[in-house]
C-alpha cells in the first residue's frame, strides 16, 4: 500500500470519529510506527560491509542507504567469508585471558555492545582483524528510515501494514479528549497483530512453525458452510 | 534528532503549541523526558558502556559512573574478576575487610548510584596511580576573550565557558602534535566548537584530563595525522557524540559537539571544519587497562543537558519514549489532566520497555 493509501485509509477511520489530524502528523506516525516495528520484531533485515581502519576491536554497526542498523544477526570477516560467531562478552576469556588488543588474521567472536542504532552502537570482536583495513559482512535488523514521498511503500508485508493503520489511529486518539477507550483498543488490536506478525516471521523457517503443509495426497475433510449451515439448522429443530 | 524537534513532535501528538493557552510547556516536558529517559534506562537495560577506572591502592576500591546501574563484567589488569556479594569475599579471603594485597580475583559492589564503587579483592598490590601531569580541564579562550573549559564526560569531549576565568591566564589555541610528528593548534570558536589547523609552532603538548577530582577516568586529547581531534584514555576510546542523520554534518552546526571527525579538505594547509562521517563508536586498541580495573555495566541513556542536545536515541525507542512521556504530561495536576490517558500510556510504555528488554537481554 502506498503512504497516500495509508493516510487515505486512516483519514476514512478518523473522518467516522470526527477526528482531524494533518497530513504532516499522520506521515510522521506512519514512519514512527514503522520504526517501532522494526524495534520490537526485528523484521527488516538488510546485508551490508564494514569497512574500519584496522587495530581496534570496536567496530560500529553498520548503515545501508539511510536505513541504520539496529542488531546484528549474522557476522563474517568479509575476507574470508569466515564467520564471527555471538559470544557473551565474558566468554571471550575463552579465547584468551587479556583477550583486548590481541590480533589474528581472522576475527572470531564478537559480542554486541548498545543494540540499536545511535553513536554508541557497536560489536566488539575478540581478536581483531590484522588488516590495515578490516571489513565485516552484515546481516543485521535493520530501522527504516521513513516512507519519504506518497508512492513510497512501506517495507512491512502487505498483510501487515494494517499496523500502521493501527498505530497511527491510536496515536491520534491519544491527543483527542476522551478517546482514551478508542485509544485503547487501537493499541490492543495493535499488539494482537504484532504479535500474529512475530509469529508469522518465526514461521518461515520450518523449527518456527505451528503447522505442516498438507502432504501432496491428502483427504478432503473440509466441512463447507452450507453443510456448517446444514448442521446449525438440524441442531436448532433438535431443539 | 535533538530534543527541541523530538518535544515539537510530542506537542503534535498533544495538540500543544506552546505558545497560546498553554496547558504543557516545553520546560516541563523536558523534564518529564529526562525522568522517562532514566526510567527507559533502567527497565530495557538497553545502554552498554564501560569504563577504566584507576583503583586506590589502599582500599582496592574505585568510584563507579554517575550514569551506574549495573555490572556485568568486570577486570582487573586486563583479568576477569568474579562480581560477588560481600558474604562470597570470604571464600576469596577470611579477612578481606582488613585490605591485604595480591593479584584480584573478585570484586564486589559497594553502593548505589551516584555512591557506587567496585572493591577488588585481594588489594592490588600495584595500581596505575594515573598520568603524570593530569589536570582538571584544559581552557583556551575564544575571540570574545571567553574561557571555555575543555572536559571529558565519558570520553566525549564538552566545551563548557568558564565565567570566572580570568582571559588573560588563557591562550587562544592548544598546539598538539600528533605521533607523527605535524602539529595542529586547537582553537575554539565563539559557539565552543573545536577547531583544528596546522600549525608551524615549535611548542607541542598531549593534555591529560579527568572529568572531575572524584573520577577517576583519565583521557588525553589529541590531535591525529589528518588533524582529527580525539580523545584517548587508558582503552584509548573514541566517542562520538553528535546527532546524524545519514548526512556528513559540519561541526559549526553542532553547538559544543565532539569528535571523532576528518577534515573537510585534508589536502589543504589550513582548515577550519571537521566533519563526522558516521558514528564510530568507541575505539579500543590492545593492553590498555594495565593496573586499572576495567568495568563493563549497564547505564543510563546520554542525559540531555538542554533542548539543543541530541537525542541518541533510534527512532524505535523515541517511539517509545514518547509513550512515557506523554503518560507524565496527562498525569500532571491541571486542566490537560487525563488519568485514565496517564494510566494507559504508562502500561503501554511498560509494555513496550519489557519487549525491548525481553529481545536484547540474555534470560537466565
Amino acid at each position: 500500500m502506498r503512504r497516500d493509501d495509508l493516510i487515505t485509509t486512516i483519514r476514512a477511520v478518523l473522518d467516522k470519529t470526527s477526528t482531524y489530524r494533518s497530513d504532516a502528523f499522520l506521515i510522521s506516525q506512519i514512519n514512527y510506527g514503522q520504526k517501532l516495528i522494526c524495534t520490537l520484531t526485528l523484521f527488516y533485515e538488510q546485508r551490508d560491509t564494514v569497512s574500519i581502519t584496522g587495530g581496534r576491536n570496536y567496530i560500529p554497526l553498520p548503515k545501508e542507504g539511510n536505513d541504520s542498523c539496529i542488531a546484528p544477526l549474522y557476522v563474517a570477516n568479509t575476507n574470508t567469508g569466515a564467520r564471527v560467531n555471538y559470544v557473551s562478552i565474558d566468554e571471550m576469556e575463552f579465547y584468551a585471558t587479556q583477550w583486548e588488543g590481541r590480533n589474528a588474521t581472522d576475527s572470531l567472536y564478537y559480542t554486541l555492545l548498545n543494540p540499536f542504532h545511535d553513536a554508541f552502537s557497536c560489536i566488539v570482536v575478540c581478536p581483531y582483524q590484522t588488516a590495515e583495513t578490516m571489513e565485516f559482512s552484515f546481516v543485521g535488523a535493520y530501522e527504516h528510515n521513513g516512507l519519504s514521498s506518497d508512492s513510497a511503500e512501506p517495507v512491512l508485508p502487505e498483510e501487515y501494514q494494517d499496523l500502521l493503520v493501527l498505530y497511527t489511529i491510536f496515536q491520534c486518539f491519544i491527543g483527542e479528549p476522551n478517546r482514551v477507550k478508542d485509544a485503547l483498543a487501537s493499541f490492543k488490536q495493535f499488539m494482537t497483530r504484532l504479535n500474529q506478525y512475530i509469529a508469522s516471521l518465526k514461521a518461515r523457517f520450518p523449527s518456527g512453525r505451528d503447522f505442516e503443509p498438507y502432504s501432496t495426497e491428502f483427504s478432503y475433510d473440509i466441512i463447507t458452510e452450507q453443510e456448517q449451515t446444514a448442521q446449525k439448522v438440524e441442531k436448532k429443530n433438535e431443539r | 534528532m535533538n530534543v527541541d524537534d523530538f518535544l515539537d513532535e510530542i506537542g503534535d501528538i498533544l495538540q500543544e503549541d506552546f505558545t497560546y493557552a498553554v496547558l504543557w510547556t516545553k520546560a516541563e516536558l523536558f523534564k518529564y523526558l529526562k525522568l522517562i529517559l532514566r526510567e527507559f534506562s533502567g527497565r530495557t537495560l538497553i545502554r552498554d558502556k564501560n569504563v577504566i577506572r584507576i583503583v586506590n591502592g589502599t582500599t582496592g576500591e574505585a568510584d563507579l559512573p554517575e550514569d551506574f546501574n549495573q555490572a556485568y563484567y568486570t577486570l582487573f589488569n586486563q583479568i576477569h574478576v568474579d562480581t560477588v556479594p560481600f558474604s562470597d569475599l570470604d571464600f576469596e579471603d577470611s579477612d578481606w575487610i582488613a585490605n591485604g594485597t595480591g593479584t584480584p580475583s573478585s570484586g564486589t559492589i559497594i553502593g548505589a548510584g551516584t555512591d557506587a564503587k567496585v572493591k577488588f579483592v585481594p588489594v592490588p598490590s600495584s595500581v596505575s596511580t594515573g598520568v603524570e601531569g593530569t589536570t582538571t580541564s584544559l581552557g583556551i579562550k575564544d575571540t570574545n576573550d571567553d574561557v571555555w573549559d575543555i572536559t571529558f564526560d565519558s570520553g566525549v569531549i564538552t566545551t563548557t565557558i568558564d565565567a570566572g576565568a580570568t582571559p588573560a591566564d588563557y591562550s587562544t589555541g592548544a598546539i598538539l602534535k600528533h605521533p607523527g610528528g605535524t602539529k595542529y593548534q586547537i582553537t575554539i570558536a565563539t559557539t565552543g566548537v573545536l577547531s583544528s589547523t596546522a600549525s608551524s609552532d615549535v611548542s607541542d603538548y598531549v593534555f591529560y584530563l579527568i572529568p572531575d577530582d572524584t573520577e577517576e577516568t583519565a583521557y588525553h586529547l589529541r590531535v591525529t595525522a589528518a588533524g582529527l581531534i580525539e580523545t584517548i584514555n587508558y582503552a584509548y576510546g573514541t566517542t562520538v557524540r553528535i546527532d546524524l542523520d545519514g548526512t556528513n554534518q559540519s561541526m559549526d552546526q553542532n553547538y559544543g559537539v565532539i569528535v571523532n571527525a576528518f577534515v573537510g579538505a585534508p589536502a589543504s594547509a589550513s582548515v577550519d571544519s571537521v566533519y563526522v562521517d558516521g558514528p564510530l563508536g568507541t575505539t579500543v586498541h590492545g593492553f590498555m587497562s594495565e593496573n586499572s580495573g576495567y568495568i563493563w555495566y549497564k547505564g543510563l541513556v546520554q542525559d540531555p543537558l538542554t533542548t539543543e542536545s541530541a537525542l541518541f536515541l533510534s527512532g524505535g525507542l523515541r517511539a517509545i519514549v514518547t509513550h512515557g512521556v506523554l503518560s507524565m504530561a496527562f498525569g500532571k495536576d491541571g486542566e490537560g489532566r487525563d488519568s485514565e490517558k496517564a494510566e494507559l500510556l504508562r502500561y503501554v510504555f511498560e509494555l513496550e520497555c519489557e519487549f525491548v528488554k525481553n529481545l536484547y537481554q540474555r534470560k537466565k
